[in-house]
Formats: C-alpha cells, structure tokens, sequence
C-alpha cells in the first residue's frame, strides 16, 4: 500500500529523525564554542540520508569551516550555530505538523 | 525513539555547558574580587587562574559534552611595584601585584555569559521540539 499519507508519514518522521539529529550536532557544537581545539560538526544532507535508508543512523563530519578559527584553534561560530538551530527548530514544527495532517487524512478515511 | 534520545542528549549536552560556563564565571569572579590582593615578593601572591574546557563523551547517550578540565595558574609574571612603606614590602621595598587584568576579566566575563546565554535558548529549542513531538499523541 505506497498510498500518499502512508508515504507521507514515512517522509516526514525521516525528516524529523534527522532534525533531531542535526540539533543535538548543533548543541554539542554550541556547547563547545570555547572548547579549544574543537572542529565543528554537521549532519550529513537530508538528501543523502535518505538514499541509505537501511541504515537508520545518520551520518555526522567535520563542518567546513568558512567562518575562520578562533584563537584557540576551535571554529564554532555561535552566531552560524543559532541561526541554524533556529531553523532546524521550525523545520521540525514544519515536519510535525505534517505528520499531524498525514494522520488526520488517514483517521477520516476511517471515519473518525 | 531516536527522536526523544536525540531531544534528551540536547538538553543534557546543554546543561554540561551552563555547568561550564558557570564555573568559568565564578572562577573570573574570584580573579576581579582578589585584583587587589597584594603580598610580599616570593610569597605566593595571588595568579590569575585560568580555566580550559573540554570535550567528554556522555556514556548514557553518546553526546558530547563540555567539561573544565583544568584550572590553571597564569604563568604571566607578577607586578612589582616600589612601595618601601607598605607592610607587606621585603627588603628592597617592593610589594607584588597580582597579574590581573581588570579589562581581561571583565571581557572573558562577556564572553562566558553570551556563551551561556546561547546554551539557554539550546534548552529551550530543545524543549519545544520535544513538545511538537508529544503533542503528535493528542491527535
């Protein structure tokens, strides 16, 4: 049954599987902005995530650093660091609430 | 659920941090209070202490999270200063100041609570998303 709410469900708890992952990567990022010697980190693309899907678990590496290093070598910027928590966190409303909708189409089907 | 483990390691991995930084702010609380603490040359006068953070591996979920690791003493040379009067002076009239920065301080103070500040709102991103996800149940 690939009908489109089934398929919609499976999507969207992906999406939110790898959003959760990719804020606790941004905490841990955050919490070691003055750690010295700590290289940023980020999750793999959600696209390539979803092409191994056998694998649940998603991929994590070294950020690029684009924003220079610090003088004790660590190249968390916080300030890249929160705008990208900020929208990993809408994204996940975005995400749950789809979810939300996927179920509701479902329960009308069965008429509750 | 990963979900609800991922969620969890946020708010712990954030509160390791306010721990940090929060025993970075007492220990730059203890340099700007003792800035004044003079003694006699060769006598253990008070050093600027330094702390340095680093990264430990939470067993129960794998996070990384912060810790001090170290408080060290600035290896910075101590002021002398001529003051034949003072108490405190040895035999050549020189007292010792500590090497103490008040304006170091006070912007390693910024720093630690801006730090502090971002860990925070971690906290807080991390309970909403963690309410998005029970509210998921009501429906």
């Amino acid at each position: 049954m690939s009908d489109t709410s089934m398929s919609w469900l499976q999507t969207a708890s992906q999406r939110m599987n790898w959003l959760s992952e990719r804020q606790k990567v941004i905490s841990e990022n955050i919490a070691n902005s003055d750690t010295p010697n700590y290289q940023a980190r980020e999750v793999e693309s959600f696209e390539s995530y979803l092409t191994h899907k056998s694998d649940r678990s998603v991929g994590i590496r070294d950020a690029k650093n684009e924003w220079g290093l610090s003088m004790d070598n660590n190249s968390v910027v916080l300030e890249e660091q929160s705008l990208l928590a900020a929208s990993t966190s809408s994204q996940y409303r975005l995400a749950s609430k789809l979810y939300g909708k996927a179920h509701a189409m479902i329960s009308m089907v069965n008429g509750k | 659920m990963a979900d609800l483990d991922n969620l969890s390691a946020i708010a712990r991995t954030a509160g390791s941090a306010l721990k940090a930084q929060g025993e970075r702010l007492r220990v730059i609380s203890e340099n700007i209070a003792n800035a004044d603490t003079i003694g006699t040359p060769g006598d253990n006068t008070y050093r600027r202490k330094v702390v340095t953070f680093g990264e430990i591996v939470d067993r129960e979920t794998g996070a990384n999270m912060v810790a001090i690791t170290s408080v060290s003493k600035d290896p910075a040379p101590l002021r002398l200063q001529y003051e034949p009067s003072h108490p405190l002076s040895n035999e050549e009239g020189y007292i010792e100041r500590p090497n103490i920065e008040p304006l170091v301080e006070m912007a390693n103070m910024r720093e630690a609570a801006r730090s502090y500040e971002a860990n925070l709102n971690m906290i807080a991103t991390g309970r909403e998303m963690r309410r998005l996800t029970l509210d998921m149940l009501d429906k």
